[in-house]
């Protein structure tokens, strides 16, 4: 066997039993790994209809083929279920160690069923695998769970484990690994405290090994070379992070401000990149077998907000600044602390902040509702206040626990919340960027960038430039990064290796290791596979083109300033022809010959 | 003019932005005339080293990429406000 190991996990929490099962070689060659695979097994196993906090869920902990292997930028792995938050598939990845780990003990997937009667963590050493007890955990926050499972089990044991927010299940509770590295989106976390598991420690000695040494070879060193010779991928990111984006939206006029109200932040330069790096960088920080390094190791000084830590990453600074309103970047990154400590999405956790702190504003909420908290926007101590809050379902803190949609629906102003299937979107205004307002719209597991990043061709001009807001063009755009995602996060490769090669080195990797012949087209049709595979499985679940929509300011209200002023999202316009061109009828439900032409019929 | 600047231009710079007056009128000559006025630790993130202008730097004319019109030639203004990304990325 190679770059698979070959062997899947499977727990059985209700009656603690473990079993090990060789993986389907047929549906790994089909689906790749780790997000796809574990898709793939889900659809299989798992009724789309059953309650996501039920034991009736699965949770599905997936390394790609790639994942662990010398090739640069290739340590992530998936925790696949039903989402809490949205009723859809969820898939979040996650970098750092953990996923190399699990494959180095001989693993590319573990698979929890069931509901443990009383906290557990599970141990794996290599072919030791059991069941602990977790009763005197329970109830820590991440770094003090982390030091206990070590101290339990290896101090060189790799971690995952919840927070108090997925204890109390938290519709946007994350996993966390090794501390400060997050499953973050969907409410993964909030699963994974419904079936009383609190964490899993992983130890391994064994090795990833490879079918065609050489072309592997050649293959790793042509990526690694093209990933260091890019500006971004060589120097950029580890530099500047990912919040350097912060200016560059803001400037483009497609920074979203104070829950959507704008896309454009004056002050937004005092939250970028490049004050993180002139006042909080402690050094850069990269996941297993990383050239890149886009982490951030930080430390606040302020006694205020004091701490040390990572992050924050664009998303987060974003969230908990501009969104906000709020231009303390000490306090941005204290509350991505506590994020990342009480395991909380960020994105999610910000952004349902946001909202609420515009239902405030137009009196929609009360001090009274708010327990006597001024929700303003820009207020960072009550921003800060309030992430501890929701960590513990503590006061108000309670009802914005489950997300912004939840909150605003529970006020009778869902639109207030600025979300797709109930997830919160991310750092860039449709109204700016067209194609990426239709991503958001489409993508199976609601509003999310990672899984079709436009942005690269739409800002940044990666590989190439495409006007922002024109919407020719913009559905085939989606659609091509929409596959080509699905495929690279099922190899267990980092999307920020695209910022240097795409699917022809990935295919050339994909192929060395596995032994397999996979051409660029072979790649990109398992990425449509995948795609249209997650999409099926929503349908089941009762989504449909009802849900592929974006929320009514987005619409409706133009941007008030910046350079995107005027602008209005023209997802109407796309949506048709993005059904067209995947190969779907009027209502989105893909057609027979197309599941039948990727071997889903 | 005001011209911003980001990421590692700052250290070449030692400003964040400042009000400039050129006789420059089109984007390519205002970039030629500041890869002069900044030397080579300047231009090596704005220019290919043919001399022409990098694809993956952005350089916004009142918030409009140039590379989405016609780019060096873009008309430029007094009044106007640049700004001047090296190529950087994130997500």
């Amino acid at each position: 066997m190679n770059a698979w190991t070959g062997k899947v996990i499977r727990v059985n929490l209700t009656s603690g039993t473990i079993t090990k099962e060789p993986l389907d070689m047929k549906a790994a060659r089909a689906f790749i790994g780790a997000r796809g695979l574990a898709a793939k097994m889900l659809f299989d196993e798992v009724d789309p209809n059953i309650d996501a906090l039920s034991p009736e869920n699965k949770l599905f902990f997936a390394a790609g083929p790639l994942t662990g292997t010398f090739a640069p930028n290739v340590g992530r792995y998936d925790v696949v279920c039903k989402s809490p938050l949205t009723g859809a598939i969820a898939a979040s990845n996650s970098g750092g160690s953990f996923g190399p780990e699990l494959k180095y003990a001989g693993y590319d997937m573990v698979i929890f069923e069931g509901k443990a009667p009383t906290p557990v963590y599970l141990w794996i050493k290599n072919d030791q695998v059991e069941l602990r007890d977790a009763s005197a955990i329970w109830g820590k926050e991440v770094p003090e769970t982390t030091d206990m499972l070590r101290a339990e089990t290896d101090e060189d044991a790799k971690v995952a484990c919840i927070g108090p927010a997925g204890e109390r299940l938290s519709l946007i509770a994350s996993v966390m690994n090794e501390m400060g590295r997050a499953a973050g989106r969907s409410g993964v976390g909030a699963v994974m405290g419904s079936k009383n598991l609190k964490g899993i420690a992983v130890v391994g000695t064994g090795a990833v090994t490879v079918g065609n040494k050489e072309a592997f070879d050649l293959a790793a060193k042509d990526a690694s070379a093209k990933i260091k010779a890019h500006p971004v991928g060589g120097a950029g990111l580890k530099a500047f992070g990912t919040d350097v984006l912060v200016n560059i939206l803001n400037s483009v006029g497609s920074l979203p401000t104070r829950n959507f109200n704008d896309g454009y932040f004056p002050t937004a330069d005092k939250t970028g990149g490049e004050a993180l790096a002139a006042n909080n960088l402690l050094r850069p920080r990269g996941c297993h077998s990383c050239i890149i390094e886009c982490g951030r190791a930080t430390k606040v000084t302020n006694p205020k907000f004091a701490g040390e830590g990572e992050g924050p990453e664009y998303e987060s600074a974003w969230g908990f600044g501009a969104d906000c309103g709020i231009d303390n970047l000490d306090a941005i990154i204290k509350a991505n602390y506590l994020c990342n400590d009480l395991g909380l999405d960020t994105i999610s956790t910000a952004t349902t902040i946001a909202c609420a702190m515009d239902l405030y504003e137009n009196g929609i909420i009360t001090l009274k509702d708010t327990g006597g908290i001024p929700l303003n926007f820009g207020n960072a101590e009550v921003m800060v206040e309030m992430v501890k809050l929701m960590g513990y379902r503590q006061g108000f803190g309670d009802k914005m626990a489950d997300g912004s949609y939840r909150l605003a629906d529970a006020y009778g102003h869902p639109e207030y919340s600025m979300s797709c299937k109930k997830q919160e979107m991310p750092a860039y205004d449709p109204r700016g960027v067209q194609g990426i307002g239709l991503h958001y719209a489409t993508s199976n597991r609601g509003g999310c960038h990672v899984r079709g990043y436009t942005i690269a061709v739409e800002v940044l001009g990666n590989p190439v430039k495409m006007d922002q807001h024109t919407i020719d063009g913009k559905p085939e755009l989606v659609i091509t990064f929409q596959n080509l995602t699905a495929a690279l996060d099922s190899t267990g490769a980092c999307l920020f290796a695209t910022f240097g090669i795409g699917g022809d080195e990935l295919a050339a990797l994909l192929s060395g290791a596995t032994g397999i012949q996979y051409t660029t087209a072979d790649f990109m049709e398992a990425g449509d596979r995948i795609w249209n595979l997650e999409r099926m499985w929503n349908l089941t679940a009762g989504l449909s083109s009802n849900d592929d929509v974006l929320p009514e300011r987005l619409l409706k209200e133009p941007i008030k300033s910046g350079a995107s002023k005027g602008e209005v999202s023209r997802l109407n316009e796309m949506l048709p022809v993005y059904y067209t061109l995947r190969g779907w009828d009027g209502n989105g439900v893909p057609l027979p010959e197309k599941l039948q032409s990727l071997g889903l019929a | 003019m005001r011209i911003k600047y980001f990421a590692y231009l700052r250290d070449v710079t030692r400003v964040a932005e400042e009000h400039y007056i050129t006789t420059a009128a089109t984007a390519g000559a205002l970039l030629d005339e500041l890869c002069r006025r900044y030397g080579p630790p300047f231009a090596k993130w704005v220019l290919k080293p043919d001399g022409s202008l990098s694809e993956i730097a952005i350089i916004l004319v009142n918030g409009r990429d140039i590379r989405d019109g016609v780019w060096a030639e873009t008309p430029i203004a007094p009044g106007d406000d640049i700004c001047i990304f090296p190529p950087v990325a994130g997500g």
